[in-house]
């Protein structure tokens, strides 16, 4: 099956596969709110994201994973203790209350089950999104990525690139000022040792930058085939002006939404234009791409299966089975569960055979590709 | 293929001009080096060759540079890309992509270069650098010497006729930096691609190169011959140095050009010669030490001791454990097993703070350690913190920094840094003083005050521990040698010892004469006693 695929050395997921299943499960999230499920949605996404080979940049993420679920479970207790209604009151505090013109929120009073249950499953899909991102994050190869992005927005897309990978960058160097600074008998005390703290440690994030900078215009980044002045600032007029109209568009289909049609136009009429510009601005480009990885069997594993996964929900949404939305309120009741239901989330876990597969394929490899090299001497 | 005519340029805001009228050319399939002390403007005039310089940095501009016909103020550096491929000195700081074969093509996507030409060029440029097995591998899984020869890689393949490289091998250790140099050597006489390289490591380019240019740092270049330059400059290895000394014609750039000169064995040094008396007290005592990062043990079983007045060299391959041993001598990791005694006084990981008293850890990154607004300030700081009366001006005029005391650290050029680091750390006079990788791309200049600073402070009783792959560094201020191999200690003694016992931590003087002679100056004083063992 799968596992049997004989893959290339270093072969990853491709983008695309990674692209689809992170798609679906992000979509899959939002269309349940019972507890149960998204908590094998969280399942998945962990499940997934360990199995994900890491490098630098894993490591970052993992930071940011931490942070996220930290504040994800904060929200629950915050929740609670500001909106409780319905009828199982789990315990009773003290009271207190803001001022009308502060918002009028009131902490404490009861606290109801009801109020927990649907706090907690706002806390699960967080959570499961933020696995999800970090899954997809590490695991993608973000370059490869943005060859799949159109080339006007090519440009934008390497300086996103090189913003990620600052962020490992900086997390070291935090460290090795901090250990420097401790060296010389320097402590972290009140605001102005950490301006101490950031001065070097943005300083030397900043001087990496330029270099890169340097590095990727002495390689012919940005370069742009030869056009006449005026039809630059053709180009530029058309896209600023499709951009105008677009939010012009915009805001009369909000406010006007009695008659939808001029807005609509507008709307359309804008993008159409942006667009005409990107694709100008596209060609005047001359980029072309390095060959793309082919889609082998476990790539079209992934993209079937977070498919599959993503259609199954929908019907079961479609013809109301599966109790995918919990609501607790007026009284709460356990959530139901359906094996249908949980098999779409179960799909989800699709990247982790290929990912697996590969895990071992690079461990019994790992010393040969450290140092062999390849062909006949 | 490369004319500069009356160049001059100040960056933006700056006083004084970094170039005055420079004037020079270089010919087709040439390999240049540049060499001059830290802030002499090698990078700068390395900039000026494809463009970055004026139109990436600004600044006032004067004169002209052509390079492969097209003159730089017409053309962006992206343009100038097809005609010179630049490399630079940090080889975490080029990449964009996460795949080496993705990085090695990202130059030719932005030329716009057909599909399957790409293809083919990857696989060459793969070969010829001899990384062909790296071509799938993540970028953030190679060491920085195949990072290196990826960023070359990464600009061969866009075909340039010229290789500019910024001292590419300032942040390598020497056996990356080797691996790197033989590849720019191959390229230059295999491929004949015009070679510029800025490198402060003489003893590993002089030989493979045909001309070098020395900016002395008054915005000057001036053109020498490399033999020329070898026998006139203040600047040479070892081998020529001697060569130079000894009246040898024409200076020898090698080992091997040099041996032609040696005839006969000389008198071999007696036994007791250069081998100093132990040192006075211990002040660091590693005792069945084991240290780890939460893994496998980097460091295993060591017993170790530093003497007062001595300079004990810490050597080994990278990732041998060196800096893992340093940084538990200072508190900031705790050993697994075993104890480490500094001073006296038995470490612990909560004592950093207090040991910065004491102990001066100079670590490999020098810039982290400074936070203030100016040289001056940084050096005020650790007078102030480890409670020494001594005059700021004192310690700046010791390191030739002066001039530069008013500069905010971040302005310096990375030698000047270096050198603001070092006398930043060694201002408080630590009673112990831990140096790790201190010559790491530094200048010859800088090189000789460090020397002559830790041979004075050893003789006022400061111990010093250094950690350093530089043999030629430690068989001249060292007096004896700890060898460290994946973790464990495979040598320690007297660095006469273990230095002339060695096959690849040999100097060049020891590889010419063999027997225990290790510096220039050894091998002047024998001839001095035995007179004509040398031919001259």
């Amino acid at each position: 099956m799968v596992s049997t695929v004989a893959w290339p050395a270093g072969r990853r997921l491709h983008e695309g596969a990674w692209l689809c299943w992170a798609a679906a499960a992000s979509i899959s999230v939002f269309l349940t709110s019972n507890p149960l499920y998204l908590s094998l949605a969280c399942l998945a996404g962990l499940a997934v994201y360990l199995a994900v080979p890491r490098g630098g940049r894993g490591q970052a993420y993992g930071i940011v994973l931490k942070v996220g679920v930290v504040l994800a479970l904060l929200s629950v207790p915050f929740n609670v203790l500001t909106g409780a209604t319905g009828p199982t009151v789990l315990a009773r505090l003290p009271e207190a209350g803001f001022p009308g013109w502060l918002g009028g929120v009131t902490f404490g009073g009861e606290v109801t089950g009801e109020a927990l249950a649907y706090a907690g499953s706002r806390a699960l899909t967080l959570v499961a999104i933020l696995l999800f991102m970090a899954a997809f994050n590490v695991g993608v190869d973000h370059f490869r990525l943005l060859r799949l992005a159109p080339a006007a927005l090519f440009h934008a897309g390497v300086v996103a690139t090189v913003a990620v990978l600052l962020i490992p960058q900086g997390v070291a160097q935090v460290r090795a000022v901090r250990e420097a600074q401790r060296l010389r008998g320097h402590r972290l005390r009140g605001p102005r040792s950490l301006v101490g703290l950031a001065v070097p440690v943005l300083a030397g994030a900043l001087e990496r930058s330029i270099q890169r900078a340097e590095s990727l215009d002495a390689r012919g980044f940005g370069r742009l085939r030869a056009a006449s002045a005026a039809a630059d600032r053709l180009v530029a007029a058309a896209g600023l002006m499709g951009l105008v109209l677009a939010a012009l568009g915009g805001f009369v289909y909000f406010y006007y939404s009695q008659s939808p049609a001029p807005g609509v136009a507008a709307l359309g009429g804008g993008a159409g234009l942006v667009a005409l510009a990107v694709y100008a601005q596209g060609r005047r480009l001359q980029r072309t791409r390095y060959s793309q990885e082919q889609w082998e069997a476990p790539d079209r594993w992934v993209v079937g299966l977070s498919v599959a996964s993503l259609a199954l929900l929908l019907i079961l949404r479609g013809v109301g089975a599966a109790d995918l939305t919990y609501i607790p309120y007026p009284s709460l009741a356990a959530p139901g569960f359906n094996p249908a239901g949980a098999l779409a989330f179960l799909l989800l876990l699709s990247p982790l055979v290929p990912l697996l597969a590969l895990e071992g394929a690079r461990l019994e490899r790992a010393p040969a590709t450290a140092t062999v090299r390849e062909g006949p001497p | 293929m490369i004319t500069v005519e009356g160049l001059s340029f100040a960056y933006p805001g700056a006083a004084a001009p970094v170039l005055r009228d420079v004037t020079l050319s270089i010919a087709e399939g040439e390999a240049v080096l540049l060499v001059g002390p830290s802030g002499s403007g090698k990078s700068t005039l390395l900039r000026c060759l494809n463009g970055l310089v004026p139109h990436f940095h600004g600044g006032t501009f004067r004169g002209r540079v052509v390079v492969d016909g097209q003159d730089t103020l017409n053309s962006q550096p992206r343009d100038l890309a097809r005609s010179v491929g630049m490399v630079f000195q940090d080889p975490e700081s080029q990449s964009v992509a996460d795949v080496v074969e993705d990085e090695m093509a990202f130059g030719m996507e932005n030329l716009g270069v057909p599909r399957l030409t790409m293809r083919k060029r990857v696989e060459e440029v793969l070969d010829v650098l001899g990384i062909a097995g790296l071509r799938r591998r993540r970028l953030d899984t190679l060491s920085g010497g195949e990072l290196q020869r990826v960023a070359i890689g990464s600009v061969l393949t866009m075909q340039p006729r010229v290789l500019v490289l910024d001292e590419p091998t300032s942040q390598l250790d020497p056996q990356a930096a080797e691996e790197v140099l033989t590849v720019v050597q191959r390229l230059n006489v295999d491929l004949g691609l015009t070679v510029i390289i800025a490198e402060h490591r003489l003893e590993r380019v002089v030989q493979y190169v045909d001309r070098v240019l020395y900016l002395p740092g008054d915005g000057s270049v001036a053109s020498y011959d490399v033999r020329e330059a070898m026998e006139r400059l203040p600047l040479a290895p070892p081998v020529a140095r001697l060569g130079r000394a000894l009246g040898w014609s024409p200076v020898p750039l090698s080992v091997r050009e040099g041996r032609r000169f040696v005839t006969s064995r000389l008198e071999p040094l007696p036994e007791d010669e250069g081998d100093t008396p132990a040192g006075g007290e211990p002040a660091v005592v590693l005792e069945d030490v084991c240290l780890s990062y939460g893994g496998p043990d980097v460091v295993r079983h060591v017993h170790l001791r530093a003497h007062r007045g001595q300079v004990l060299a810490l050597m080994g391959r990278n990732g041998a454990g060196k800096t893992t041993l340093l940084r538990s001598v200072v508190g900031l990791l705790r050993p697994r097993r075993g104890v480490v005694r500094v001073l006296g006084r038995e470490v612990t990981d909560s004592q950093t703070g207090e040991l910065a008293r004491e102990v001066a850890l100079v670590p490999q990154d020098p810039a982290s350690v400074l936070f203030h607004d100016s040289v001056e300030e940084e050096v005020a700081y650790t007078l102030r913190s480890t409670g020494r009366a001594g005059s700021v001006d004192e310690v700046l005029g010791e390191w030739d920094l002066m001039a530069l005391r008013r500069e905010h650290p971040r302005d310096l050029s990375v030698g000047e840094r270096q050198r603001a680091a070092l006398a930043t750390m060694l201002a408080g006079e630590p009673a112990l003083l831990l140096l790790d990788e201190p010559t790491r791309g530094m200048d010859y200049g800088t090189k000789e005050l460090l020397v002559a600073n830790l041979r004075r402070r050893c003789a006022r009783g400061c111990a010093v521990v250094l950690a350093s792959h530089d043999v030629e560094l430690a068989a001249r201020c060292s007096q004896r040698v700890a060898l460290l191999a994946e973790g464990e200690l495979v040598a320690e003694g007297p660095t006469r010892h273990v230095l002339t016992e060695s096959l690849t931590f040999s100097t060049q003087v020891n590889k010419l004469f063999g027997g225990r002679f290790l510096t220039v100056e050894d091998v002047l004083q024998a001839v001095a006693r035995g007179g004509r063992h040398v031919r001259a």
